[in-house]
């Protein structure tokens, strides 16, 4: 594929408060245009990465070249550079919201970085326009659910015209149906802004969505891989806690009753066409 | 609490709606400045009249006037008594002790009494008929003059802004967590003084914790999105003149012209 869009190479941070590192010699590669999924259970310095990426923490180490991002090594000088290119999505749709009105929190960023108002306009009408969200543009955050605070937030963060989203657990505080529209408006823009997605995340379901995805546990990175391959080693992913996505556990439970499955079947789709081609045979 | 009427929108759609909120809000100070220029009958009868017609370009029912006044009927009737027995001059009616009641005393009690009202009515026809976020922007428009001594007008219209984004979603984080005490046995209606505001404890230490969590994500959202104080950004919402301000001009200078025409030296 192509080059990598963010690279972490042997990061730790330290909360000040606390002497046990919450994230500890870390190294991943995100490639531009994937859909990178952070995994772990509470604790395991999931969030923290996302906030090294843009600056809003800073590494131990603070090398010149611990993370690099779209080509800059983050530092002083490239803070606000990177923070142009990375947009995120925060856990509480509440507590991001900062305008009083959906238009006003969607112009929040290019506020920020002092557009002209003319141009603001039609970007605002725009970006809530992609996220469905055109009926509501004078609502207050308080008349809406979280579902929609949290697209408000996609838009905000769209209008700026990021190359990287960061899903820091935005679909956790959210009902099913909220989940489920998040992730796919997520997906929509990701293929029509060419945007890279990563995802920090408990939804086990979610992970299936991923190129490739990084484990977590208390601050060290224990496995990578595409999905099914970091799956594949049950023994790790019981010993952290973490459940297999449905799909695995299906395909598990279906060889043990002595069907015969391809190694390369890992998603929903390819499963129902082996199915349907082993019923037909029967 | 939803029986407070001031600092309550009240959605609707005439005249006094399409004005600027800078005009409504200088205006409604203006006024209460105004009102210390009548000093008989006439200019009374004069101001009220304006009052009135404020009040019925608003469209809204009375009764919503009528709740602005109401929190306050206390503090007026008070005013007023305090007014009628205290004053001395004119012809002295009846006198006891400190107490006496004379002409000049009744016609001062009712002078204050309308005084009062015609205050509260048009600070309630201001807040009714204007978004708190609109009062907010209008707020910063008149603060900026304090620019050239470096008040961070700025930074206040941002604290103010987000201070009335955080009403509504602090008032329902109270009720949830109200219902949530009730629901362990906290009882916040009923005791004496002590009782009561012991019960507050269970209530406030929460709301605090809440509150500060909230501005750290929210601080964090902001500097995520490119905040970095005031310097350099353009604005979204913008505020502008139009024609109906002038009814509101007129209004003001008119108003100003007649009690200062018809006062008695």
């Amino acid at each position: 594929m192509s080059e990598n869009i963010i690279s972490l190479n042997h990061v730790s941070f330290t909360y000040s408060e606390s002497k046990v590192p919450a994230v500890q010699d870390v190294s991943f590669n995100v490639k531009k245009g994937e859909w990178f999924t952070i995994l772990g259970h509470n604790g395991s310095g999931k969030s923290t990465i996302t906030r090294l990426i843009n600056g809003l923490l800073w590494s131990d180490e603070n090398d010149a070249d611990s993370i690099i991002v779209d080509g800059d090594p983050l530092n002083e000088q490239n803070l606000w550079k990177i923070r142009d290119k990375v947009g995120i999505v925060f856990q509480n749709p509440d507590n991001q919201f900062v305008g009083a009105t959906v238009a006003d929190d969607v112009a929040f960023g290019l506020e920020n970085r002092g557009v002209p108002r003319e141009q603001m306009l039609s970007i605002v009408d725009k970006a809530i326009q992609e996220v469905g969200m055109s009926d509501y543009k004078t609502a207050e955050p308080s008349n809406l659910s979280g579902g929609q605070k949290q697209r408000v937030a996609i838009a905000g963060i769209l209008a700026v015209k990021p190359k990287i989203l960061i899903l820091d657990e935005a679909t956790s505080m959210l009902d099913p149906r909220g989940h489920d529209e998040i992730i796919s408006l997520v997906k929509k823009m990701k293929d029509k802004n060419d945007l890279t997605v990563i995802s920090i995340t408990h939804d086990i379901n979610e992970i299936m969505l991923a190129d490739h995805v990084l484990i977590l546990n208390d601050g060290k990175a224990i496995a990578q891989g595409t999905p099914k391959d970091v799956f594949k080693n049950e023994k790790l992913i019981d010993s952290i806690g973490l459940e297999e996505p449905f799909i695995f556990k299906l395909i598990k439970k279906l060889i043990k009753a002595g069907i015969e499955i391809p190694e390369n079947v890992d998603s929903q789709e390819k499963l129902v066409e082996i199915l349907c081609q082993l019923n037909s045979k029967m | 609490m939803s029986k407070i009427i001031i600092g309550r929108y009240i959605p609707g759609d005439s005249i006094i709606y399409k004005m600027d909120p800078r005009g409504k809000l200088l205006v409604a100070i203006l006024f209460i400045f105004i009102i210390f220029l009548a000093n008989n009958w006439l200019t009374y009868g004069i101001i009220a009249l304006f009052a009135i017609l404020a009040v019925a370009a608003t469209k809204l029912k009375a009764k919503i006037f009528w709740d602005g006044v109401k929190p306050l009927i206390w503090l007026i009737f008070f005013t007023s008594v305090l007014q009628l027995f205290f004053t001395t001059g004119g012809t002295i009616y009846w006198k006891w002790w400190i107490f006496t009641l004379s002409s000049f005393g009744i016609a001062n009690a009712i002078f204050i009494c309308i005084r009062f009202t015609l205050i509260i009515l048009i600070s309630t026809v201001m807040t009714v008929t204007t978004m708190p976020l609109e009062i907010a922007d209008a707020m910063e428009w008149i603060l900026k003059p304090l620019k050239l001594i470096r008040v961070p007008v700025d930074k206040i219209a941002l604290v103010m802004s987000i201070a009335l984004r955080f009403v509504p979603t602090l008032f329902d984080q109270t009720l949830k967590i109200m219902n949530a005490q009730r629901s362990r046995g906290a009882d916040f209606n009923d005791g004496g003084l002590i009782k009561r505001s012991k019960a507050i404890a269970p209530l406030l230490v929460p709301l605090f914790i809440s509150s500060l969590e909230t501005a750290v994500d929210l601080s964090t959202a902001m500097e995520a999105r490119g905040y970095r104080g005031s310097k350099g950004r353009s604005h979204y919402r913008v505020l502008r003149w139009s024609k109906v301000d002038l009814v509101n001009l007129f209004y003001l200078v008119s108003l100003t012209a007649l009690l200062i025409i018809f006062r008695t030296h």
